[in-house]
């Protein structure tokens, strides 16, 4: 292990926050469509890829910076239902593997698609603001991740006020503790499952926009950002909002000091160990413990988490 | 045989069994009565090994149930039957009876997969106790049926059969006489009192005061998870806190 | 054997005889299929399809009878078959017993994941596999000491009894499908005896099945390990066939590709296998050949998006998976 000062471990750390917070836009997706219908959604890294990829055209386009992002959020957000509506209203009652698989295909699809329209070459995003990096007690960061960082704060505010303020917003926590009572009250099974779908679509699009002048937008680059992010949301208990939220940063910053520590040839496999530790953790606690499955009612019979 | 202390359990914030005590004597015929929602299912499903209690100890034969899961109680010889059958639907009648004998019998997958003697052998015994089973219930002649397409009556039958096979000292029957006729309520009820002549415990779970009266010994009556009253048959009906109860539940 | 119990052969009987003549006719078909290809393009293909049918026979049990899914099966398969080379071409270990060593580090790292998942719900398994599948290939890039790096490890010899080396493609043929006979039959003794119908009873109702006697868990990590073996086992024949190993023909699409030949074939299928992995095979061939003809430059990430596409197909109108669909879809209209 190479002789780090503090400033080093801050980089890694500040790095690791920022990368972290995409993880934490993709963790809130996968936990917001999950506790509210029951699905593991591991195409969840597709809206990224597409939302950063529709920016990217809509700017060569013509579009100014900010309408082109806005017009890319909408456009996923709407790919997001319209997803929905094709692939899991259809199979809504089947059994939890059956809707992994089609969701597995779904991620593929929309993989091959974005190959078709975009071939294999990456693209590029300008930074948001030129500038250099700014020093923070030694560490460089670059502003964009600022932006980041600055994105994945606003994007929880409204989150909030969203679930805590709104009548919709309170219809899907509803929804989300008991499916069955919800429905009794007049909420309607299908508009939630379209409307979190809409809403992680939507979360998804604004962390892969904000994370591709970064990266390099590329046909691909959902699935390990889907895949990692999904991995933040198991580190938060896949139920939990803040959970997310701790579990996304968590990630991105033991990712960061992992990369930077240990070996970068690794990187990817850092998130997937954790993964599997995690789940080893979490089935010490929950044996023979009711649990509530998400959107119903405790199942005596199969209390498991 | 088998001996409840203390029994709680809560979910989130209901309390559904609260200090439950109660002793089930051996060979005898046990009814657990109450109004809806009293807790009968919850203790059932505790007994069972289907989730451990919050709090309370339940032993068979004196020994300690608590921490064992479903699958093991089966061995020490705790069967059950639920409300709606839950048969294998896709396998017919036999293979689901077949099934019932995995506590009583041993060969693994990897004898299993090279066909050894002995995995011959001992499908032979399986299929054989499994028969005997059926006809016991009266199903023999359906052992082919996919058990989905039975008519419900006969699909509790296989549902009890299987349960038989396991070879239960103590048989916990939930709601068995629910959604049958009659008629069926009468071969249900000789069912029974065969299944106590060949030496079974039975605890069963009954809406249906007539069969309740008939057959048991003695009646433990729940209300609100709390115990209410426990006696003969003929005590229980004359218990006023029971007729209360009950009379409550149904005006309330 | 009939007349001593004239019962038996409506249950066991009539079911043993059916599985024995059907194994027999397809060793017969398979064992004929050479004499007709007379392309050893067409060969090659075969003995592909055959170390496919093998990985895809463990995975149809995982998937169809313990109900389970695995997202990295792909790395069972990678294990099998860098531990075959690595020992055969490092250590100078006989390629028999590199082979057996392949099985038991593959049930090893099976068994260890296995035992606190199958307490969770499914998706829990799947996820893990998921890891799984992309540690191992990261892992197999990485180590270039051992692994060869990205650029693989090249000399692995040909497997030989005795003094007969399986060195041409028609004897290779009758190797891996001589294999996949014998574990297809492994697998119908497995599916028709005691742990198969318990199997099955966890598959319809785990609540019933626990409460009968039957330890889920406990059998879902059996398959598990099971289907890890087999495809441990195809891992090393295929890398004894192709003499060389290298991570990407271990990695995500793999894995995927094969979830998709099992759910062509048939989740709970064991027959189901072999059409599955022949199938999606000889799709692929196909589209290779066909698709750069509509679109230029089309590879093989082009033909995933028809995987996506058949999955999703599959999984919304045939969960049980396509054979099993259709069968039950004859069924539903020879009784109407």
């Amino acid at each position: 292990m190479p002789n780090y000062e503090f400033s080093n471990y801050l980089q890694f750390i500040l790095s690791g926050l920022s990368t972290g917070s995409i993880y934490v836009l993709v963790a809130l997706g996968v936990v917001t469509i999950y506790s509210v219908t029951g699905i593991v959604n591991l195409a969840q890294g597709e809206y990224c890829m597409l939302g950063a990829m529709l920016a990217v055209t809509f700017t060569r386009w013509g579009l100014p910076l900010a309408l082109a992002f806005v017009a890319a959020i909408v456009s996923v957000t709407l790919i997001g239902v319209l997803i929905e509506r094709l692939t899991v209203q259809p199979a809504r009652s089947a059994s939890s593997i059956t809707l992994i698989m089609i969701t597995v295909g779904v991620s593929i699809v929309v993989r091959g698609i974005a190959l078709l329209a975009w071939g294999t070459t990456p693209l590029s995003l300008p930074s948001f603001t030129r500038g250099a990096p700014l020093d923070i007690l030694g560490a460089a960061v670059s502003l964009q991740r600022l932006w980041i960082m600055g994105t994945a704060i606003v994007t929880l505010l409204l989150l909030y006020f969203l679930f805590e303020r709104t009548l919709l917003g309170k219809a899907v926590r509803a929804c989300a503790i008991n499916r069955q009572a919800a429905g009794l009250m007049g909420i309607s099974a299908g508009q939630m499952s379209a409307l979190v779908f809409a809403l992680s679509a939507a979360l998804g699009a604004v962390g892969g926009i904000v994370i591709a002048p970064l990266m390099l937008a590329s046909y691909d680059m959902g699935l390990m950002l889907g895949l990692k992010g999904f991995v933040a949301a198991v580190i938060g208990g896949l139920t939990s909002l803040p959970g997310a939220v701790i579990g996304g940063l968590l990630l991105g910053v033991i990712e960061s000091l992992g990369a930077g520590l240990i070996s970068s040839g690794f990187k990817d496999a850092i998130a997937f160990l954790v993964l599997l530790l995690v789940i080893f953790a979490r089935s010490g606690r929950f044996i023979g413990m009711p649990k509530l499955k998400p959107g119903g009612k405790v199942k005596p019979a199969e209390a498991r988490p | 045989m088998l001996a409840i202390e203390g029994l709680t359990q809560v979910f989130g914030g209901v309390v559904a069994l609260d200090a439950v005590s109660l002793e089930v004597a051996e060979h005898s015929i046990t009814a657990l009565v109450g109004p809806n929602g009293a807790g009968k299912t919850t203790l059932f499903n505790i007994v069972a090994g289907a989730y451990p209690p919050t709090a309370g100890t339940v032993r068979l034969g004196g020994r300690s149930l608590n921490g064992l899961p479903a699958h093991a109680r089966v061995g020490l010889g705790i069967g059950r039957t639920f409300q709606n059958a839950l048969l294998f639907d896709k396998m017919t009648v036999l293979e689901n009876v077949m099934v019932g004998r995995h506590a009583r019998s041993s060969q693994g997958m990897l004898a299993a997969a090279l066909r050894l003697p002995a995995v011959r052998a001992e499908e032979e015994r399986i299929f054989l106790a499994a028969m005997r089973c059926l006809n016991l219930v009266g199903l023999g002649m359906h052992a082919h049926t996919p058990a989905g397409s039975l008519p419900f009556g006969q699909q509790r039958l296989a549902a009890i059969a299987r349960a038989l096979a396991t070879e239960p000292k103590l048989l916990l029957m939930d709601e068995p006489a629910a959604g049958l006729n009659t008629l069926e309520r009468q071969g249900l009820a000789d069912l029974i009192r065969t299944i106590r002549e060949m030496g079974i415990t039975v605890l069963l779970v009954e809406h249906d005061m007539t069969l309740v009266m008939q057959l048991a010994e003695w009646v433990v009556v729940l209300d609100h998870g709390r115990k209410l009253a426990e006696g003969t048959g003929e005590q229980i009906r004359k218990n006023r806190q029971v007729i209360a109860a009950y009379l409550g539940a149904e005006a309330g | 054997m009939t007349k001593r119990w004239p019962w038996r052969r409506d249950l066991t009987g009539r079911i043993l005889t059916r599985n024995s003549v059907g194994l027999l006719a397809f060793a017969l078909t398979v064992g004929a299929l050479p004499l007709v290809l007379r392309s050893p393009y067409l060969l090659s293909t075969a003995i592909f399809i055959g170390i496919y049918t093998i990985v895809t026979l463990g995975l149809c049990l995982l998937m169809g009878y313990a109900g389970q899914v695995s997202l990295g099966h792909a790395a069972f398969w990678g294990i099998g078959a860098y531990t075959s080379a690595i020992l055969t071409v490092k250590f100078g270990v006989s390629p028999w017993l590199a082979m057996i060593a392949g099985v038991l580090v593959t049930a090893g790292v099976a068994y260890v994941i296995a035992i606190p998942i199958f307490r969770l719900r499914e998706h829990y398994l799947a996820m893990a596999t998921l890891g799984l599948g992309i540690i191992a290939t990261l892992a197999f890039g990485e180590f270039r000491e051992l692994t060869g790096g990205p650029s693989g490890l090249p000399g692995v010899p040909r497997l030989a009894v005795g003094g007969f080396i399986f060195d041409g493609d028609v004897e290779y043929y009758y190797l891996v499908w001589g294999a996949v006979v014998a574990l297809i039959g492994l697998s119908l003794n497995i599916v028709n005896s005691r742990v198969g119908r318990a199997l099955r009873a966890v598959h319809a109702s785990e609540a019933a099945a626990e409460s009968i006697g039957v330890d889920a868990s406990r059998y879902k990590l059996q398959v598990l390990v099971l289907s890890a073996a087999y495809a441990s086992l195809a891992g090393s024949l295929y890398v004894h066939y192709m003499q060389f190993v290298s991570p990407q023909a271990f990695d995500f699409g793999v894995s995927v590709r094969l979830v998709v030949m099992a759910a062509v074939g048939g989740l709970a299928s064991v027959w189901g296998a072999p059409f599955g992995a022949a199938a999606v095979m000889n799709v692929t061939v196909l589209l290779r050949e066909a698709l750069p003809l509509v679109i230029p430059n089309a590879s093989d990430k082009h033909i995933t998006i028809v995987y996506g596409l058949v999955l999703i197909l599959i999984m919304i109108f045939m969960p049980e998976g396509l054979t099993r669909g259709v069968i039950e879809g004859f069924h539903r209209n020879a009784r109407n």
